[in-house]
């Protein structure tokens, strides 16, 4: 999870460890694309960090051809910049505030047509 | 040739007082410019002396073209010494700057509409990330009385406070700055220790330095006693402290207050990446935010500055500005007539 907004990090940490998954946290770009060195299923990804832009992030795992899922938690209003964000294709693009049930859900609606889609 | 250099001489005298002139007329004064003003005025003054001692050795000295010469090369060395090709583009673009003309109001109202576009933008993102805390720090704290853990939901709660804290103090600025720019306040004179208040600024500021890994000094005298508005003072002085530690990653932020003559000096620096010499022009402008490498539009940097500028305006004081892609930022506020005679 890559965000800087501390209390949303805490709160979504909190919440998706309580649902059973394993969290790793980076408040800023730098720390997030050292925690993709590891191999995770998914990057909750806010855009606007102190260090540069998140889209850095969702670049990176399109360049790299990495499995990971990316959801985008974003507060920018620009339609510009969601519509270069929305050309990378994230699985989930969401703008703040988010509910976490539906982010949960969304989430694993994509995991669940994916993992069908695969198995066909 | 000797001619040719003094009408030179004289030309570039005019363009330092159209310069001086504009310098009074935009307020705020950037480093870079500041110190190519300098530098020139180093070279017109070398550029006169050597021009005009002229006229006396030509007339008891008929080998006068050795010295027009010398003219030349010293005018060439000064030229190389005292001008760097960035003062020269730095002048360059003040003295060309687009003037009231149609298309460059045009432009500027275009530029306006993007700032403020921007600034809507920025404010609207500014306010959804307490928001986005908030409701996720109430699920939490759902979950927490689920499981029966009361410090989670104190602490969830406590998270939820800071996260209205911050929506507030976005809005409050927000409302300021329309309230600043309407109808400025008069201001409240009154005599009190500047010391005092700059120290509880510091100190209101020392944990969110410290969370960020960076060093907070304070150079304040033991006593300042001043005549000045206490509240507005205390405003200017969190307004650049916060800001400093906000766009600042590593190294110190610091505090000085001093006296000059009778004005109360504030300095803030900070070891940050620094400020553009085209985003200085614009930086107190209400709805500008610099763009930044390594500092990509974070919150709330509109407003803070675009408020202190007011305040000190109101106060009849002056702020300057010092600062340098990578080399750190300077904030000096001069506030005249406020000093106290000290007590006997």
């Amino acid at each position: 999870m890559v965000e800087d907004d501390a209390a949303a990090r805490d709160a979504l940490q909190h919440l998706f460890r309580h649902d059973g998954w394993e969290v790793t946290v980076a408040a800023n770009l730098r720390d997030g694309l050292v925690a993709l060195t590891r191999p995770v299923d998914w990057v909750v990804l806010d855009l606007l960090l102190p260090d540069g832009d998140g889209v850095q992030v969702l670049e990176f795992i399109r360049r790299k051809r990495m499995r990971c899922r990316v959801a985008v938690v974003t507060g920018v209003t620009d339609q510009k910049q969601l519509r270069h964000v929305a050309g990378l294709e994230p699985e989930v693009l969401l703008t703040k505030p988010v509910d976490f049930e539906q982010l949960l859900r969304i989430i694993e609606r994509t995991d669940a047509d994916a993992d069908g889609g695969e198995s066909i | 040739m000797a001619l040719v250099l003094l009408t030179v001489v004289v030309l570039l005298g005019y363009l330092l007082i159209a310069l001086e002139w504009r310098r009074h007329e935009v307020g705020l004064l950037s480093g870079v410019r500041r110190r190519a003003l300098r530098r020139m005025r180093y070279t017109l003054v070398s550029g006169a002396v050597v021009g005009y001692g002229f006229i006396p050795v030509a007339m008891v000295w008929p080998g006068w073209r050795l010295y027009a010469l010398a003219l030349v090369l010293t005018g060439l060395l000064v030229w190389r010494l005292a001008w760097t090709r960035r003062d020269v583009k730095v002048l360059c673009r003040a003295v060309t700057r687009p003037r009231n003309t149609g298309r460059a109001q045009a432009a500027h109202a275009h530029a306006e509409v993007q700032r403020r576009s921007f600034f809507l933008n920025a404010l609207g993102h500014d306010l959804k990330n307490p928001l986005h805390g908030v409701t996720l720090q109430a699920q939490v704290a759902e979950t927490c009385l689920s499981s029966n853990d009361p410090d989670g939901v104190r602490r969830a709660l406590r998270l939820m406070h800071r996260c209205t804290d911050e929506a507030n103090a976005l809005l409050n600025n927000f409302l300021d700055l329309g309230r600043l720019d309407c109808q400025p306040d008069a201001p409240v004179m009154a005599a009190f220790d500047a010391a005092e208040v700059l120290r509880g600024v510091a100190e209101s500021n020392r944990v969110v330095a410290e969370q960020k890994g960076l060093a907070l000094e304070e150079e304040i005298p033991p006593e300042l006693p001043v005549l000045s508005d206490r509240e507005k003072l205390e405003r200017i002085a969190q307004n650049l402290l916060s800001n400093a530690i906000k766009y600042t990653n590593t190294g110190k932020v610091l505090i000085r207050g001093g006296v000059e003559g009778r004005s109360l000096i504030l300095e803030v620096e900070d070891t940050g990446p620094g400020i553009p010499p085209e985003a200085q022009e614009h930086l107190f402008d209400a709805f500008y935010r610099a763009d930044h490498p390594g500092v990509a539009q974070q919150s709330g940097y509109g407003l803070g500055l675009a408020i202190v500028d007011r305040l000190v305006r109101c106060l009849d004081g002056r702020v300057e500005l010092d600062s340098a892609p990578g080399q750190g930022t300077r904030f000096r506020v001069s506030l005249p007539a406020a000093v106290c005679e000290p007590a006997t």
